[in-house]
């Protein structure tokens, strides 16, 4: 038995790394090694949250954009009512169809008690009007301007109807909207854009854009209550003064504002925003202490004027030191950790007098042990885009956090335990959604941007295309060179389009999307160095989330330069460029290639052996961008 | 321990093991350019495990550990790797100069009886006499109690054996 060891053992014993290749194991281990220190937990706790001038430089460019903690106040108005005629069912423009929009439906929505119902009802009547719309081009071939202005007028009113629902349904069942609403935008928008091509009537057009544009507003409305159920507590008007049936020109207001117990994370600043529409009244936003000392007060009127339908004037008594900013916007600063309330009183133009009260909710300092993850959700063109969801999900115990992007495209996770975490970003459903992974620091802010790519680009289907699309960009502060991973898939959650990196100049990360089914495995980027522009190294360490990594050119040339039981030498090239297109030496990144069970080593001559057969699972194993991989026979 | 300790720790099973985890995985993998990436990996995931502030109590069985989970990942997407081509093309290297071709069949043949082992002993079986790991440290590798190593070492020489007199 020992004899059969020994057998093994002798060739073991003289089998070592060379000294090239210790080396290269040296220098990718150590330099991960430098690039991630070891945090010394048993420092001693800076707070370095207190003063607003830190906070600034510790979110960077989000700066005054972003409100960590921000409190929703937010004022809608809907007016009920209507002339009511009666009737029953028809298309626009026939003699019934008013009846039919009017009376049925009007009947219809009187009955719906509960919000969510009525809600449901008014995204229904949505569909029904842009329904009617496609079918009445369909069958005419023609469209009446008054017929579209008609439609127009009723798809904005119904908006606001879903709006001022929704204000009172749970998260759920407003997800639920907000995808009808979507859906509906995607589904007739094209039957709309066919409209305003066939019909070159610059009326008609208008009338058109304005029902894209009042449904996109519905759906952007119902967003903002997506966004601001963080902030979950419902004010009423007082039930003295208000009749409760809401009819009769009598505004509802809707004042959001944290819920009990909530704990917000004082950062630079807490901003109060709200919208106030129509009619003049005035109202007064209160921040107190839970036994009433007031801290702050807003005090602001609405005035109706014949050139602007309303106009917001704002007078802050506040003590000067908590505010900065203007109206409508305030920011407020300096609230010291503890328990706070909001009130709200508000006046319409009739003194009618409503009054809200939030539960207690405290406002605290961050957490030295939690980290905190800011996401920035961009298109192709840089706009930044709202209502993304981003998810993340920890790779070591699976726990979860999500929240949505608020205006400002930025989404912003507080209090969470530092880790790897895996990063799902959904954006609205014209957009692919963006996976990534980022190490979150204790005490610290990792931020990112992600762009993502509109589905309606195509998609690269060559090899030689895939310059054309950046999708996503990752920026990278310097502070969190960390693990990172990206890839990006269709919606379905089936094909990875991309899982290739580049290190731009400006120090970001930007990742090309593959043709589908030629993704990669980001072990390619394994333990890559890399230098920017203004000489900070860092070293990356992709996990992999994905078979291997396919390199299709490298495959495609082998089969075809290699003829059978024939052994030839190959000269692999690979060019490391960025996107501008300017080569870089290659010489910051280790060479390495290995090319299935060959083992083909590509050093300072970059060339190596191969034998003829199938080599699938290139592991390109640093290469950061492998844009020209040319396979050579000598 | 402070965290320069902790880094001097690293670096000494580091420089203790890269060329034992190497082999580690040449043994396993059997390419060459596979084992010296998995060995990297296996140090850069051991190092990361520090940086998160998890305490490693045997740092070389848990670089063994680690190294022993990245094999079975490895074998899961490794489409079929051969034994032969290793000795045909992997050991061509200076260092091996001195090993005749006959050595390198005696090995090649070694290797494949023990290739047609179980799971269950193969592993503990190399672990123990190719690796050279002590019991305990094969125990805490697998996560198995030190008993049920040893008496998977004795079961799986006894099948070792009855394999070969067959």
């Amino acid at each position: 038995m020992d004899k059969l060891f020994n057998k093994i053992k002798k060739v073991r014993d003289t089998t070592h790394l060379t000294s090239d290749e210790h080396d290269q194991i040296d220098h990718a281990v150590m330099s991960f090694v430098d690039s991630q220190p070891i945090i010394n937990i048993n420092q001693p706790k800076i707070m370095k949250y207190e003063s607003p001038k830190l906070e600034f430089s510790f979110f960077g460019n989000f700066g005054k954009k972003l409100a960590y903690a921000t409190l929703s106040v937010i004022v809608i108005l809907s007016v009920g009512g209507g002339t009511v005629y009666a009737s029953n069912s028809a298309l626009p423009g026939e003699l019934l169809y008013p009846v039919k929009v009017n009376f049925t439906e009007e009947l219809q929505a009187a009955m719906k008690l509960s919000d969510e119902a009525k809600a449901e009802w008014a995204v229904e009547r949505i569909n029904r009007r842009l329904n009617e719309l496609e079918q009445i081009v369909g069958v005419l071939n023609t469209i009446d301007p008054r017929v579209l202005d008609n439609v127009q007028k009723n798809v904005g009113k119904y908006g606001s109807e879903t709006v001022s629902a929704a204000q009172s349904l749970n998260s759920e069942s407003v997800s639920e909207l907000l995808a009808k609403l979507q859906q509906a935008s995607k589904t007739y928008s094209k039957t709309l854009g066919s409209i305003s091509e066939n019909f070159q009537n610059e009326k008609s057009n208008i009338a058109l854009n304005a029902i894209l544009d009042n449904l996109e507003n519905a759906a952007k409305e119902t967003n903002k209550i997506a966004l601001s159920f963080f902030a979950e507590q419902n004010f009423f008007p007082d039930d003295e003064n208000t009749p409760s049936n809401g009819q009769q020109n009598i505004g509802l207001i809707t004042v959001t504002a944290p819920k009990a117990g909530t704990q917000l994370v004082s950062g630079i600043a807490t901003t109060i925003a709200w919208v106030a529409v129509q009619d003049a009244r005035s109202y007064e936003v209160t921040i107190t202490h839970p036994g009433g000392e007031v801290i702050g007060l807003i005090h602001g009127q609405i005035r109706r004027t014949s050139d602007a339908p309303y106009q917001l004037e704002t007078s802050a008594l506040w003590p000067a030191n908590y505010y900065h900013g203007s109206a409508p916007e305030l920011n407020i600063n300096k609230l010291a950790p503890g328990y706070y309330k909001i009130k709200v009183r508000a006046e319409d133009s009739n003194g009618k007098i409503y009054v809200g009260e939030s539960a207690n909710f405290s406002i605290m300092t961050p957490d030295e042990d939690r980290g905190i993850l800011a996401v920035e959700i961009k298109d192709q063109n840089d706009n930044l885009l709202s209502g993304s969801r981003v998810q993340i999900e920890s790779q070591t115990n699976k726990q979860t956090y999500d929240t949505f992007a608020e205006s400002q495209g930025l989404a912003v996770l507080n209090h969470i335990p530092p880790g790897i975490y895996n990063v799902e970003v959904t954006p609205p459903s014209s957009y692919y959604n963006a996976r990534f992974s980022v190490y979150i620091q204790a005490g610290k802010t990792a931020h990112r941007t992600v762009r993502v790519g509109s589905k309606s680009e195509p998609l690269s289907q060559s090899y030689e295309d895939i310059d054309d699309y950046v999708s996503p960009t990752i920026k990278v502060d310097m502070e969190d060179v960390l693990p990172d991973t990206i890839s990006a898939h269709e919606n379905s959650g089936q094909s990875i389009l991309f899982a290739r990196a580049s290190i731009r100049p400006d120090d970001a990360i930007v990742f090309h999307r593959l043709k589908l089914g030629c993704a990669g495995d980001s072990r390619a980027l394994q333990g890559a160095t890399f230098v920017t522009s203004n000489g900070l190294s860092g070293q990356m360490e992709m996990r992999p989330t994905h078979g291997g990594f396919e390199l299709e050119i490298a495959q495609k040339d082998v089969d075809l330069k290699i003829d059978k039981d024939e052994t030839v030498t190959i000269s692999l090239f690979l060019d490391v460029r960025d996107p501008d297109e300017a080569v870089k030496s290659g010489a910051q990144y280790p060479r390495k290639i290995s090319c299935g069970p060959q083992a083909v080593t590509f050093a300072s001559q970059r060339t190596g052996r191969l034998i003829p057969q199938k080599y699938f699972d290139v592991n390109a194993l640093t290469a950061m961008r492998a844009l020209k991989t040319t396979l050579i026979k000598e | 321990m402070t965290a320069d300790q902790k880094k001097e720790q690293f670096i000494t099973a580091y420089t203790e093991l890269t060329d034992k985890i190497f082999k580690y995985f040449l043994f396993r993998v059997y390419n060459r350019d596979d084992a010296k990436e998995l060995a990297q990996e296996t140090f850069i995931k051991v190092w990361k495990y520090i940086v998160d502030g998890k305490e490693i109590q045997n740092i070389n069985a848990f670089v063994y550990k680690v190294a022993y989970h990245l094999v079975v990942d490895n074998s899961k997407k490794k489409k079929e790797q051969s034994l032969d081509l290793l000795f045909e093309n992997g050991f061509n290297v200076e260092e091996e100069k001195s090993l005749s071709t006959e050595d390198k069949r005696d090995c090649l043949s070694a290797f494949q009886e023990i290739e047609k082992m179980d799971e269950t002993y193969k592993e503990i079986l190399i672990l123990r006499y190719v690796d050279d790991l002590p019991v305990n440290e094969i125990a805490q590798t697998l996560g198995l109690s030190e008993n049920l190593v040893s008496v998977r070492i004795h079961r799986g020489l006894n099948q070792l054996r009855t394999n070969i007199e067959k």
